[in-house]
């Protein structure tokens, strides 16, 4: 090939239609989904590390599971959530689900009956595990909630009186949680509680983020934060964990569509610069 | 039979297309789905937010007759006045005190957990047992971590020529933070592809019934770009 046929080939890419692309990022994702790959998932430090802390969960620990992002986030954080639900309730853990992002409060709902197949209607339902719905104001909430649980949620989600659930007698402040797990995809979430709930009180605390959250904080592990889920691939690795507990993940084929995506990104990526890098050198010439 | 569990998802999947036609170019159908999910958000947000204020302040002032809920009322009855001309000074009441107290209480969290914790962590006890992929204790991670930072550090220093030791301690700022940049791309083009899977996901699933919509979608899109092709020729 020469040298004009090449730039000639760069120049043609450089005005493709960017609908091309889009058809084929759908074909790259859509094609696994349909007929999986199987690629092996690898595990991060910050999954094995969030698997170790809930696996240290004693049976009628009260864990606190926050629901902090919107719909918009639920393919990657729901997932996680319901993976995080079964590993506590498997250990036996009293749950308290909330959220501090209204659009977010039907995931908690949700996940309890996902995961244990009922949720006010549950027999279990307020002696082991609560749905205490959304809690305004971002970060003075989580102070309050700190302070006075009850008083912070007079009700749950159903509109009980959070007093009358069994559960909730033992729960007054802050020093009476065991474990915060906040599932986040934005503000308020992983600083807010670390400042108001996890250094005030000292309590153990993990957070599952989107993967665009996920640089940010990274720096609260291990230090701060005892582990991590980063976005749709540490859901992946942390069902392959619970494996053993009986939990029929759903992520390993989204994940062939993952690493097939970001293969075909990589491609356009050097693509471009190579482009780039020879017009620059057919120019200087 | 029509039922909630057949309506729903056909709903979720109709409004996925139509926001997903976006691709093909901006329209009705996109900008219809736009306007109904801003609507629900919206809706959604007001309900919650009225039913927390009857559990937590009207329902004990009402029925337990807790008189000092009046006050708090009263100030969040004073937000509307951000939509008066003539009386937007009152709106600066009630904000003044939310950000106040925001700032407040997030001030004195944040010196002992991002400034105190993070300065102490960075400095943290080299450790050669630690393990070099996970722990920022590890010999060559801390060594790193020490460059990096101290690198980034000198990169802001605006107030002395940068030239020397401190033009190179600057660059390797630069490029400390150019590949902290390329981790959060990375990261974001993920994040953005698992939003994508996970919609495909719903749409392509065989026990459900939304993937029925996908060849209607093609054939109006096909429809749609026959139309327009046909017009642009006749012109």
């Amino acid at each position: 090939m020469t040298e004009e046929n090449e730039m000639s080939f760069f120049d043609k890419l450089e005005k493709v239609d960017p609908r091309l692309i889009y058809i084929l990022v759908f074909l790259i994702v859509s094609l696994p989904l349909i007929r999986p790959l199987g690629l092996p998932i690898s595990m991060s430090p910050m999954t094995i590390a969030f698997y170790d802390a809930v696996e240290k969960v004693m049976p009628g620990d009260v864990v606190i599971v926050s629901i902090d992002y919107s719909a918009a986030s639920s393919p990657e954080q729901y997932p996680q959530t319901k993976a995080v639900m079964h590993h506590l309730a498997t250990k036996g853990a009293k749950i308290i689900g909330l959220g501090f992002w209204a659009d977010g409060t039907p995931f908690i709902d949700s996940a309890f009956k996902d995961v244990l197949g009922k949720s006010k209607d549950h027999p279990k339902y307020g002696t082991d595990f609560v749905n205490l719905g959304w809690i305004p104001n971002g970060e003075v909430g989580m102070k309050a909630l700190g302070g006075d649980v009850q008083g912070t949620c007079p009700k749950d989600y159903y509109g009980t009186s959070t007093g009358t659930l069994p559960m909730m007698k033992e729960v007054k402040t802050g020093r009476d949680f065991k474990m915060v797990i906040t599932l986040s995809s934005g503000t308020p979430g992983v600083p807010e509680w670390i400042r108001q709930i996890q250094a005030q009180y000292g309590v153990t605390f993990l957070y599952g983020v989107t993967a665009v959250s996920a640089p940010g904080v990274r720096i609260y592990f291990p230090a701060q934060a005892a582990g991590g889920l980063e976005g749709l691939a540490g859901a992946a690795e942390y069902e392959v964990l619970l494996i053993k507990y009986g939990y029929k993940g759903t992520l390993a084929p989204p994940m062939d569509s993952q690493s097939l995506s970001h293969l075909l990104v990589i491609i356009f990526i050097v693509l471009g610069n190579v482009g780039y890098v020879l017009k620059k050198h057919g120019k200087a010439k | 039979m029509i039922t909630p569990e057949i309506v729903g998802p056909l709903i979720a999947a109709a409004f996925t297309l139509m926001v997903y036609s976006f691709f093909y170019r901006e329209n009705k159908a996109y900008r219809f789905a736009e306007h109904v999910f801003i609507g629900l958000a919206v809706a959604h947000g007001t309900v919650i937010s009225s039913k927390y204020v009857w559990d937590v302040a009207l329902s004990p002032l009402i029925t337990k007759g807790e008189a000092f809920w009046i006050l708090p009322i009263l100030v969040g009855l004073l937000f509307p006045f951000f939509f008066s001309k003539k009386y937007f000074w009152v709106y600066r009441i009630p904000i003044s005190i939310v950000v106040g107290t925001g700032v407040g209480i997030g001030m004195a969290g944040l010196i002992r957990s991002q400034f105190i914790d993070q300065i102490v962590q960075t400095i943290a006890p080299v450790s050669p047992k630690a393990d070099i992929w996970s722990s920022g204790s590890h010999p060559i991670n801390a060594l790193l971590i020490a460059i990096g930072t101290l690198g980034t550090l000198l990169f802001f220093i605006f107030t002395r020529e940068q030239k020397g030791l401190l033009l190179y301690a600057s660059h390797i700022g630069r490029w400390t933070m150019m590949i902290a940049f390329g981790a959060a791309f990375g990261f974001t083009v993920m994040a953005r592809m698992s939003l994508l899977i996970g919609r495909m996901q719903f749409l392509l699933d065989p026990s459900g019934i939304a993937w029925y919509l996908i060849p209607v979608a093609i054939v109006v899109l096909a429809v749609v770009a026959f139309a327009e092709r046909s017009k642009g020729a006749k012109k």
